[in-house]
Protein backbone atom coordinates (compact mmCIF):
# COMPACT_ATOMS: atom_id res chain seq x y z
CA UNK A 1 0.00 0.00 0.00
CA UNK A 2 1.49 3.23 -0.67
CA UNK A 3 -0.64 6.44 0.34
CA UNK A 4 -0.01 10.40 -0.73
CA UNK A 5 -1.33 13.93 0.31
CA UNK A 6 -4.58 14.65 -1.66
CA UNK A 7 -5.03 16.60 -4.80
CA UNK A 8 -7.19 18.77 -6.84
CA UNK A 9 -7.63 16.55 -9.64
CA UNK A 10 -8.47 13.58 -6.77
CA UNK A 11 -12.41 15.12 -6.18
CA UNK A 12 -13.54 12.33 -8.79
CA UNK A 13 -11.68 9.67 -6.62
CA UNK A 14 -13.49 10.72 -3.83
CA UNK A 15 -16.73 11.11 -4.99
CA UNK A 16 -16.31 7.52 -6.25
CA UNK A 17 -15.13 6.49 -3.22
CA UNK A 18 -17.35 3.77 -1.15
CA UNK A 19 -16.47 2.88 2.40
CA UNK A 20 -20.07 2.01 3.81
CA UNK A 21 -22.11 -1.02 4.33
CA UNK A 22 -25.10 0.38 6.01
CA UNK A 23 -24.61 1.61 9.70
CA UNK A 24 -25.53 5.35 10.25
CA UNK A 25 -21.60 5.89 11.46
CA UNK A 26 -20.44 4.12 8.17
CA UNK A 27 -22.76 6.43 6.12
CA UNK A 28 -21.84 9.56 7.79
CA UNK A 29 -17.81 9.03 7.23
CA UNK A 30 -18.95 8.03 3.62
CA UNK A 31 -21.11 11.35 2.77
CA UNK A 32 -17.93 13.66 4.32
CA UNK A 33 -15.37 12.05 2.12
CA UNK A 34 -17.62 12.55 -0.83
CA UNK A 35 -18.82 15.73 -0.37
CA UNK A 36 -16.63 17.55 2.18
CA UNK A 37 -13.45 16.30 2.62
CA UNK A 38 -11.94 17.99 -0.15
CA UNK A 39 -13.69 21.63 1.21
CA UNK A 40 -12.24 20.76 4.74
CA UNK A 41 -8.48 21.24 3.29
CA UNK A 42 -9.59 24.70 2.53
CA UNK A 43 -9.33 28.02 4.73
CA UNK A 44 -7.16 29.71 7.14
CA UNK A 45 -8.68 27.29 9.75
CA UNK A 46 -7.33 24.42 7.48
CA UNK A 47 -3.90 25.92 7.49
CA UNK A 48 -3.85 26.94 11.24
CA UNK A 49 -4.94 23.30 12.05
CA UNK A 50 -2.28 22.12 8.99
CA UNK A 51 -5.31 19.49 8.03
CA UNK A 52 -3.96 16.80 5.80
CA UNK A 53 -6.17 14.06 3.52
CA UNK A 54 -4.36 11.60 2.45
CA UNK A 55 -4.82 8.39 -0.01
CA UNK A 56 -4.11 5.09 0.49
CA UNK A 57 -3.89 3.26 -2.65
CA UNK A 58 -2.68 -0.14 -3.98
CA UNK A 59 -1.50 -0.28 -7.36
CA UNK A 60 -3.63 2.34 -8.78
CA UNK A 61 -7.01 1.35 -6.68
CA UNK A 62 -8.02 3.53 -4.06
CA UNK A 63 -8.82 1.39 -1.30
CA UNK A 64 -8.85 3.84 1.94
CA UNK A 65 -8.61 7.46 2.87
CA UNK A 66 -7.21 9.22 6.19
CA UNK A 67 -7.49 12.24 7.30
CA UNK A 68 -5.52 14.26 10.64
CA UNK A 69 -5.18 17.47 11.90
CA UNK A 70 -4.04 19.47 15.15
CA UNK A 71 -6.11 18.61 18.04
CA UNK A 72 -8.38 21.43 18.76
CA UNK A 73 -11.40 19.58 21.18
CA UNK A 74 -9.14 18.65 24.02
CA UNK A 75 -6.42 20.61 25.97
CA UNK A 76 -3.95 17.97 24.69
CA UNK A 77 -0.95 18.44 22.16
CA UNK A 78 -0.92 16.16 18.87
CA UNK A 79 -3.00 14.43 16.23
CA UNK A 80 -6.70 14.33 15.95
CA UNK A 81 -7.73 11.64 13.02
CA UNK A 82 -10.74 12.87 11.48
CA UNK A 83 -11.01 9.75 9.39
CA UNK A 84 -9.98 6.51 8.64
CA UNK A 85 -12.01 4.61 6.07
CA UNK A 86 -11.17 1.50 3.98
CA UNK A 87 -13.07 0.57 1.05
CA UNK A 88 -16.35 -1.81 1.04
CA UNK A 89 -14.09 -3.60 -1.68
CA UNK A 90 -10.88 -4.08 0.95
CA UNK A 91 -12.93 -5.12 3.85
CA UNK A 92 -12.29 -7.88 5.81
CA UNK A 93 -8.96 -8.34 4.30
CA UNK A 94 -6.81 -7.05 7.35
CA UNK A 95 -6.36 -3.76 5.19
CA UNK A 96 -7.70 -1.46 8.28
CA UNK A 97 -4.74 -2.78 10.44
CA UNK A 98 -2.62 -2.09 7.48
CA UNK A 99 -3.68 1.31 7.17
CA UNK A 100 -3.73 2.28 10.70
CA UNK A 101 0.29 1.31 10.71
CA UNK A 102 0.74 3.57 7.40
CA UNK A 103 -0.95 6.34 9.45
CA UNK A 104 1.35 5.81 12.63
CA UNK A 105 4.61 5.39 9.83
CA UNK A 106 3.61 8.82 8.28
CA UNK A 107 3.05 11.14 11.40
CA UNK A 108 6.52 9.92 12.83
CA UNK A 109 7.75 10.79 9.54
CA UNK A 110 5.82 14.23 9.95
CA UNK A 111 7.98 14.30 13.48
CA UNK A 112 5.48 13.59 15.33
CA UNK A 113 7.08 10.81 17.54
CA UNK A 114 5.64 10.94 21.04
CA UNK A 115 2.71 13.14 21.04
CA UNK A 116 -0.92 11.95 21.51
CA UNK A 117 -3.39 10.71 19.02
CA UNK A 118 -6.91 10.85 19.46
CA UNK A 119 -10.30 10.72 17.38
CA UNK A 120 -13.78 10.13 17.72
CA UNK A 121 -15.43 6.57 17.27
CA UNK A 122 -19.04 5.45 16.63
CA UNK A 123 -19.94 3.53 20.14
CA UNK A 124 -21.57 0.62 17.32
CA UNK A 125 -18.34 0.73 15.57
CA UNK A 126 -17.32 -2.08 17.84
CA UNK A 127 -14.28 -2.98 15.00
CA UNK A 128 -12.83 -0.04 15.12
CA UNK A 129 -13.00 -0.11 18.41
CA UNK A 130 -11.49 -2.95 18.74
CA UNK A 131 -8.91 -2.34 16.55
CA UNK A 132 -7.51 0.88 18.21
CA UNK A 133 -7.41 -0.74 21.72
CA UNK A 134 -5.69 -4.08 20.33
CA UNK A 135 -2.99 -1.29 19.28
CA UNK A 136 -2.94 0.86 22.61
CA UNK A 137 -5.78 3.56 22.26
CA UNK A 138 -8.16 3.83 24.91
CA UNK A 139 -11.95 4.97 25.57
CA UNK A 140 -11.43 8.49 27.66
CA UNK A 141 -14.83 9.96 27.35
CA UNK A 142 -17.89 10.34 25.69
CA UNK A 143 -18.53 13.69 23.76
CA UNK A 144 -21.59 13.93 21.76
CA UNK A 145 -22.54 10.69 21.27
CA UNK A 146 -19.39 9.79 19.93
CA UNK A 147 -16.23 7.87 22.18
CA UNK A 148 -13.15 9.77 22.10
CA UNK A 149 -10.37 7.55 21.67
CA UNK A 150 -6.69 8.32 23.05
CA UNK A 151 -3.10 6.94 22.19
CA UNK A 152 0.44 7.69 21.56
CA UNK A 153 2.07 7.85 18.48
CA UNK A 154 5.19 5.76 18.86
CA UNK B 1 -1.78 23.81 18.26
CA UNK B 2 0.94 24.28 21.17
CA UNK B 3 3.72 23.91 18.45
CA UNK B 4 1.89 27.42 16.61
CA UNK B 5 1.45 29.05 20.01
CA UNK B 6 4.77 28.68 20.72
CA UNK B 7 6.34 30.16 17.85
CA UNK B 8 3.82 32.98 18.04
CA UNK B 9 5.12 33.64 22.18
CA UNK B 10 8.53 33.50 20.25
CA UNK B 11 6.86 36.52 18.04
CA UNK B 12 5.93 38.04 21.51
CA UNK B 13 9.46 37.56 22.56
CA UNK B 14 11.04 39.45 19.51
CA UNK B 15 8.43 42.09 19.33
CA UNK B 16 9.67 42.91 23.32
CA UNK B 17 13.30 43.26 22.11
CA UNK B 18 12.07 44.97 19.65
CA UNK B 19 12.84 43.13 17.11
CA UNK B 20 9.45 43.66 14.38
CA UNK B 21 11.35 42.48 11.34
CA UNK B 22 12.48 39.26 12.90
CA UNK B 23 8.96 38.66 14.69
CA UNK B 24 7.55 39.11 11.32
CA UNK B 25 9.00 36.64 9.69
CA UNK B 26 9.01 33.79 12.49
CA UNK B 27 5.03 34.45 12.06
CA UNK B 28 4.39 34.18 8.38
CA UNK B 29 6.59 30.70 9.02
CA UNK B 30 4.15 30.12 11.54
CA UNK B 31 1.10 30.48 9.16
CA UNK B 32 2.61 28.62 6.55
CA UNK B 33 4.31 25.81 7.83
CA UNK B 34 1.95 22.88 6.71
CA UNK B 35 3.25 20.05 8.36
CA UNK B 36 6.62 18.55 10.09
CA UNK B 37 8.36 20.82 12.24
CA UNK B 38 12.24 21.58 10.33
CA UNK B 39 13.87 24.08 11.64
CA UNK B 40 15.82 24.27 8.69
CA UNK B 41 12.11 26.03 7.35
CA UNK B 42 12.08 28.76 9.55
CA UNK B 43 15.95 29.26 9.52
CA UNK B 44 15.85 29.00 5.39
CA UNK B 45 13.46 32.32 5.83
CA UNK B 46 15.38 34.05 8.67
CA UNK B 47 18.68 33.44 6.51
CA UNK B 48 16.90 35.20 3.64
CA UNK B 49 16.13 38.17 5.76
CA UNK B 50 19.32 38.52 7.47
CA UNK B 51 21.89 36.70 5.07
CA UNK B 52 24.35 37.95 7.59
CA UNK B 53 24.23 35.71 9.72
CA UNK B 54 25.32 33.01 7.30
CA UNK B 55 23.25 30.15 7.92
CA UNK B 56 24.82 29.59 11.24
CA UNK B 57 21.93 27.61 13.40
CA UNK B 58 23.70 28.34 16.92
CA UNK B 59 23.87 32.05 15.82
CA UNK B 60 20.23 31.99 14.41
CA UNK B 61 18.79 30.38 17.20
CA UNK B 62 20.73 32.43 19.90
CA UNK B 63 19.52 35.44 17.89
CA UNK B 64 15.95 34.67 17.53
CA UNK B 65 16.05 34.02 21.94
CA UNK B 66 15.75 30.00 21.18
CA UNK B 67 13.27 30.13 18.57
CA UNK B 68 14.65 27.47 16.06
CA UNK B 69 15.66 25.03 19.09
CA UNK B 70 12.05 25.59 20.50
CA UNK B 71 10.70 24.49 17.36
CA UNK B 72 12.35 21.50 17.53
CA UNK B 73 11.39 20.71 21.42
CA UNK B 74 7.92 21.17 20.84
CA UNK B 75 6.09 18.01 20.64
CA UNK B 76 4.96 16.91 24.18
CA UNK B 77 6.85 13.66 23.43
CA UNK B 78 9.88 15.78 22.67
CA UNK B 79 9.93 18.52 25.68
CA UNK B 80 8.88 15.63 28.03
CA UNK B 81 12.20 14.29 27.13
CA UNK B 82 14.11 17.31 26.77
CA UNK B 83 15.97 19.37 29.17
CA UNK B 84 14.25 22.21 28.30
CA UNK B 85 11.63 20.56 30.47
CA UNK B 86 12.89 20.66 33.72
CA UNK B 87 12.74 24.37 33.35
CA UNK B 88 8.96 24.82 31.83
CA UNK B 89 5.61 23.86 34.32
CA UNK B 90 2.56 24.21 32.86
CA UNK B 91 -1.41 24.70 34.28
CA UNK B 92 -4.72 24.44 32.54
CA UNK B 93 -7.25 26.85 33.85
CA UNK B 94 -10.54 28.54 33.56
CA UNK B 95 -10.37 32.62 33.70
CA UNK B 96 -12.90 33.60 36.10
CA UNK B 97 -12.51 37.07 37.27
CA UNK B 98 -11.20 39.87 35.01
CA UNK B 99 -9.96 43.67 35.99
CA UNK B 100 -8.06 46.11 34.62
CA UNK B 101 -4.73 44.93 35.76
CA UNK B 102 -5.09 41.48 36.04
CA UNK B 103 -7.28 37.97 35.40
CA UNK B 104 -7.89 35.53 38.12
CA UNK B 105 -7.39 32.35 36.76
CA UNK B 106 -8.66 28.65 38.59
CA UNK B 107 -6.73 25.94 37.34
CA UNK B 108 -7.97 22.24 37.33
CA UNK B 109 -6.33 21.69 40.66
CA UNK B 110 -8.45 24.42 41.91
CA UNK B 111 -5.71 27.00 42.43
CA UNK B 112 -6.28 30.42 41.81
CA UNK B 113 -3.55 32.35 40.08
CA UNK B 114 -3.83 36.14 39.53
CA UNK B 115 -2.00 36.53 36.01
CA UNK B 116 -0.98 40.15 35.14
CA UNK B 117 -2.79 41.25 31.82
CA UNK B 118 -1.18 42.43 28.98
CA UNK B 119 -2.20 46.05 27.61
CA UNK B 120 -3.36 47.12 24.28
CA UNK B 121 -5.63 45.08 22.41
CA UNK B 122 -4.59 41.88 21.77
CA UNK B 123 -6.04 40.29 24.98
CA UNK B 124 -8.45 37.22 23.16
CA UNK B 125 -7.09 34.72 25.72
CA UNK B 126 -8.90 37.18 28.85
CA UNK B 127 -12.40 36.85 28.69
CA UNK B 128 -14.27 35.49 31.67
CA UNK B 129 -14.83 31.55 30.77
CA UNK B 130 -11.66 31.10 28.44
CA UNK B 131 -9.90 27.97 29.20
CA UNK B 132 -6.34 29.04 28.81
CA UNK B 133 -2.83 27.37 29.37
CA UNK B 134 -0.15 29.04 31.80
CA UNK B 135 3.55 27.78 30.88
CA UNK B 136 6.07 28.94 33.38
CA UNK B 137 9.60 29.29 32.09
CA UNK B 138 12.13 29.60 34.72
CA UNK B 139 15.61 31.06 34.18
CA UNK B 140 18.41 29.86 36.74
CA UNK B 141 16.28 29.78 39.76
CA UNK B 142 16.35 33.44 39.69
CA UNK B 143 13.49 34.60 37.74
CA UNK B 144 9.98 33.72 35.94
CA UNK B 145 8.41 34.08 32.91
CA UNK B 146 4.77 33.40 32.62
CA UNK B 147 3.07 32.96 28.78
CA UNK B 148 -0.54 32.50 28.89
CA UNK B 149 -2.30 31.32 25.71
CA UNK B 150 -5.58 30.01 24.56
CA UNK B 151 -5.90 26.35 25.64
CA UNK B 152 -8.66 25.15 23.35
CA UNK B 153 -9.69 26.86 20.08
CA UNK B 154 -12.35 29.54 20.87
CA UNK B 155 -14.64 27.44 18.00
CA UNK B 156 -15.32 23.98 16.84
CA UNK B 157 -13.38 22.68 13.74
CA UNK B 158 -15.48 23.69 10.84
CA UNK B 159 -16.32 21.56 8.03
CA UNK B 160 -14.86 18.44 10.20
CA UNK B 161 -17.08 15.10 10.67
CA UNK B 162 -18.12 15.40 13.80
CA UNK B 163 -17.73 18.92 14.47
CA UNK B 164 -17.88 19.16 18.78
CA UNK B 165 -17.25 21.80 21.14
CA UNK B 166 -14.08 21.93 22.75
CA UNK B 167 -13.82 20.85 26.07
CA UNK B 168 -11.44 20.74 29.02
CA UNK B 169 -10.32 17.06 30.15
CA UNK B 170 -10.76 16.84 33.96
CA UNK B 171 -7.92 15.90 36.51
CA UNK B 172 -8.66 11.95 36.15
CA UNK B 173 -8.86 11.78 32.43
CA UNK B 174 -5.77 14.14 31.87
CA UNK B 175 -3.82 11.57 34.26
CA UNK B 176 -4.86 8.70 31.98
CA UNK B 177 -3.85 10.40 29.07
CA UNK B 178 -0.16 11.59 29.59
CA UNK B 179 0.18 8.17 32.01
CA UNK B 180 2.80 6.54 29.11
CA UNK B 181 2.33 3.38 31.52
CA UNK B 182 -1.15 3.00 29.98
CA UNK B 183 -0.67 4.10 26.26
CA UNK B 184 1.34 1.67 24.59
CA UNK B 185 2.93 2.31 21.25
CA UNK B 186 0.13 2.12 18.55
Amino acid sequence: LNHRAYEPGDEPLLRGFRCSTGPPWEDEVERWIRSDAASWLSGSQARFQRRSLRLVEDDGELVAVFAWRDIVEIDADGIWLEVVAVSTARRHSGVGRQVLALVRAHLVAVEREGDVIAGLVHPGNVGSQAMLVDAGWQALREMRGYRLMVGRIG
Amino acid sequence: VVWYSALVLDVARLLRWGDRRQAAVVLEAANELMAGRAAAFVAESLGEVHPEAGGDLAEMDEATGGALSRLALLTEGMRRRAPIGERLRSEFGTIIDVTESYATTVTEDGVKLALPMPSGEDRVWSTVGAVVAVDYEISEGLSMLTWVRPALALSMSEGGRTPVEPVLLNAEERTRLLADDVLSAG
